[in-house]
């Protein structure tokens, strides 16, 4: 057999190669199996949960300065979600109580990193990092946020940094 | 339910479209596609959104699934996240990279005494790559050096290197070993319709049709009179009213499990270097009792693929620019190892290879701005990999498993084992990627485990007689009149390059020879056709 070896440039991997410092993964970030979201038959969010989720997806974006992300781009990325399968409507009402609940006692801002930091406990705030959250740093990273980390070369950013697992090599070729 | 056609084409990858396309130009208005798989949903902006936000990959339930297959060889190939059983074929979710053969590729026995030779050369073939590169719509750049000859430029400009590869053409340049702009079927400028690509970086699922990509070429021939698709159709087998003519096709239609039969007056196979064999496999019958075009033993066989390994390491240097990679494949490559030089000892074609960065990761892992920054300036992994050809052997195989694969296919039985010399190959290979490497200023370098790239061929191969393969130089299968094979399972080698653009010179090759064997010689002569 070919000689083989374990170093890939898969998604915690590139960064644990560099030292060490990256955190440890959790949840999704894990590898594991994505679960899939909170049922739901395809729908329409309210005008005031529409609103709740704008401010959701400004305190998301807070934390790391990413302001890029336009009210209009986004409400479009609610309703594609919600009014086609699979649609997100359970999940975006899960991921409002898991915030307003965060909010009681913290600034938005403060309520987002602090779901990030305890999600693994329970599972309504582990769906709402997966799944919401999680949904708009990449929202926030593609349409502009990116930029935010000096990237100021690139015309636009994804990258690979929203896969749950490393790119298979020869995946595409 | 009984359908007939003209000529009926099994598979709705880039060949079968290709095919289809000559023979309607052709003026053969009675084409019948048929395709095992089912449309993908393709530049539709909530796939997208889920493709990179939810880490959904859209093709997942239009691959094979691990059951399909069985290894029982050293090396084992992988099927599931790679071929596609879809409306368009496997190139909905490719690269696009498109090289060349060289002229030495089709005289492979002949310079190495190792693997076959083609029955037809480069020279032959040279005009239908010029074709293929519009079909594909190839971007390059034709003063490179590494290319084989050509007869015209490439029929899009090419992308410039990413920044990020600029220390890998620099160490290139020291060591003496040349570098290309990649052939790549990526739009450097806006054609059919579709987009420019924007290098967005969502590369697997591309938002703007910014790369080739086959659903394309099959929405264009649904719009022409005379042209049918079948989708979740399987072609079961090919049945003979003589040994020399198929008279029809038996069909299953997945969804309601009802039996068809096509009749039509030509056959082509287009259903890639793994079913296309399978089903003349599957046709044995009265008068092929080992299958169909195997009366060499050699059907399934001379089964080969690509070696590919990748080589990381660390720089020296911070990364203070903060340049990564923004695309899934590399946009410079070296064919300067694929040559007539080191034919013997094992081709390889090599590209550099970077990360991304993982920005999204960091965040959730409730990393500060400062935190990431800090993150992304220390020195950064670069990879070389290398895609090293395999000499043909006729000790790998596939052959058709007992039971029923997920779509009700024959499960699919492979065989296949490096050989010796593979093996040696590949050590050199990688000793060219460390030398690269530490040219780069790299140290900690690290292999990951090398495979197969599923770039699968050599099952149905080609020859002049019926004694030492499974088609002629006309892709039809020796000693029937009627049945045609059209994919890479035909390659009596593969070279080092990506088969894709080599796959779709045959299809026009072909596709022009049937016309003008069913319509005459008036079929109209090679013509490259400008893309508009």
């Amino acid at each position: 057999m070919l000689a083989s070896g374990g170093a890939g440039l898969g998604l915690m991997g590139y960064a644990l190669r560099r030292g060490g410092r990256a955190p440890k993964p959790t949840g999704v970030l894990a590898g594991g199996p994505r679960p899939s979201p909170f049922p739901a038959d395809p729908g329409s969010l309210s005008q005031t949960e529409k609103q709740l989720l704008w401010q959701l997806a400004v305190a998301t974006g807070a934390p790391w300065n990413l302001s890029e992300l336009s009210e209009k781009e986004f409400l479009g990325f609610l309703e594609l979600k919600t009014q086609s399968p699979p649609s997100y409507l359970a999940e975006y009402r899960n991921a409002l109580e898991v915030f307003a609940s965060a909010c009681r006692e913290q600034s938005p801002p403060e309520a987002v990193v602090s779901i990030l930091r305890h999600a693994g406990r329970e599972r309504a705030a582990e769906h709402a990092r997966d799944f919401v959250i999680g949904e708009f740093i990449a929202l926030h990273l593609a349409t502009g946020g990116f930029r935010q980390f000096g990237l100021t070369r690139f015309r636009a950013y994804v990258g690979e940094g929203y896969r749950a697992s490393p790119v298979q090599p020869g995946r595409l070729r | 339910m009984k359908l007939s056609a003209e000529v009926c084409i099994l598979g709705s990858g880039v060949a079968g479209g290709v095919v289809a396309q000559e023979l309607l130009d052709a003026g053969i208005a009675d084409v019948l596609m048929i395709e095992a798989g089912s449309p993908v949903v393709m530049r539709d902006t909530r796939t997208w959104y889920d493709v990179f936000t939810a880490d959904r990959n859209p093709f997942a339930a239009h691959t094979y699934q691990q059951s399909d297959y069985d290894n029982r060889g050293a090396t084992p190939i992988r099927l599931k996240g790679r071929h596609l059983r879809a409306r368009g074929g496997s190139t909905l979710h490719w690269a696009g990279l498109s090289y060349r053969l060289k002229p030495e590729d089709f005289r492979l026995a002949s310079n190495t005494g190792r693997g076959l030779d083609w029955p037809i050369d480069y020279t032959e073939l040279e005009p239908y790559y010029a074709l293929a590169e519009s079909t594909l719509q190839v971007a390059g750049d034709a003063s490179d050096p590494g290319h084989p000859p050509r007869s015209g430029p490439f029929p899009l400009p090419a992308f410039p290197a990413q920044e990020v590869e600029s220390t890998f053409i620099q160490a290139m340049r020291d060591l003496g070993f040349s570098t290309q702009h990649a052939c790549c079927a990526r739009n450097s400028r806006s054609i059919h319709g579709m987009s420019e690509c924007l290098r967005i970086g969502t590369c697997e699922y591309c938002p703007v049709g910014g790369r080739f990509t086959g659903d394309q070429l099959i929405a264009r021939l649904e719009e022409r009179r005379g042209f049918r698709l079948l989708t979740d159709t399987l072609a079961v087998r090919l049945r003979f009213s003589s040994p020399e003519r198929a008279s029809f096709a038996e069909l299953l239609q997945r969804e309601t499990g009802e039996r068809q039969t096509v009749e039509a007056g030509t056959f082509v196979i287009c259903a890639g270097g793994v079913e296309s064999p399978k089903l003349l496999l599957a046709s044995a019958g009265e008068f092929w009792p080992r299958g169909v075009g195997n009366q060499s033993g050699r059907l399934g066989r001379f089964l080969t693929d690509h070696v590919y390994q990748k080589c990381s390491g660390r720089a020296s240097q911070p990364n203070r620019a903060h340049i990564a990679n923004q695309l899934w494949f590399g946009t410079t490559a070296s064919r300067h190892f694929d040559d007539v030089a080191a034919q013997a000892s094992g081709k390889f074609l090599l590209t550099p290879e970077h990360g991304f960065f993982q920005l999204q990761g960091m965040m959730l892992a409730g990393m500060s701005k400062e935190q990431i920054v800090r993150e992304l300036e220390q020195p950064p992994v670069h990879a070389v990999q290398f895609q090293l050809e395999e000499h043909a052997s006729e000790t790998n195989f596939l052959e058709l498993g007992k039971e029923p694969d997920s779509i009700g296919l024959p499960r699919t039985v492979v065989h296949h084992t490096l050989t010796p010399e593979a093996e040696a190959a590949a050590q050199r290979a990688r000793a060219r990627c460390e030398t690269i490497l530490l040219k780069m200023g790299c140290s900690d370098l690290a292999w990951n485990q090398a495979q197969l790239s599923n770039h699968i061929s050599g099952t149905c191969c080609m020859s002049h007689s019926p004694d030492a393969g499974v088609v002629d130089e006309d892709l039809k299968v020796h000693d029937t009149r009627n049945v045609h094979v059209c994919s890479s399972a035909v390659f009596p080698s593969i070279g080092a390059a990506n088969p894709t653009v080599t796959i779709v010179a045959l299809a026009h090759r072909l596709g022009r020879h049937l016309g003008r064997q069913l319509r005459g010689p008036s079929s109209p002569a090679i013509a490259i056709h400008s893309p508009p």
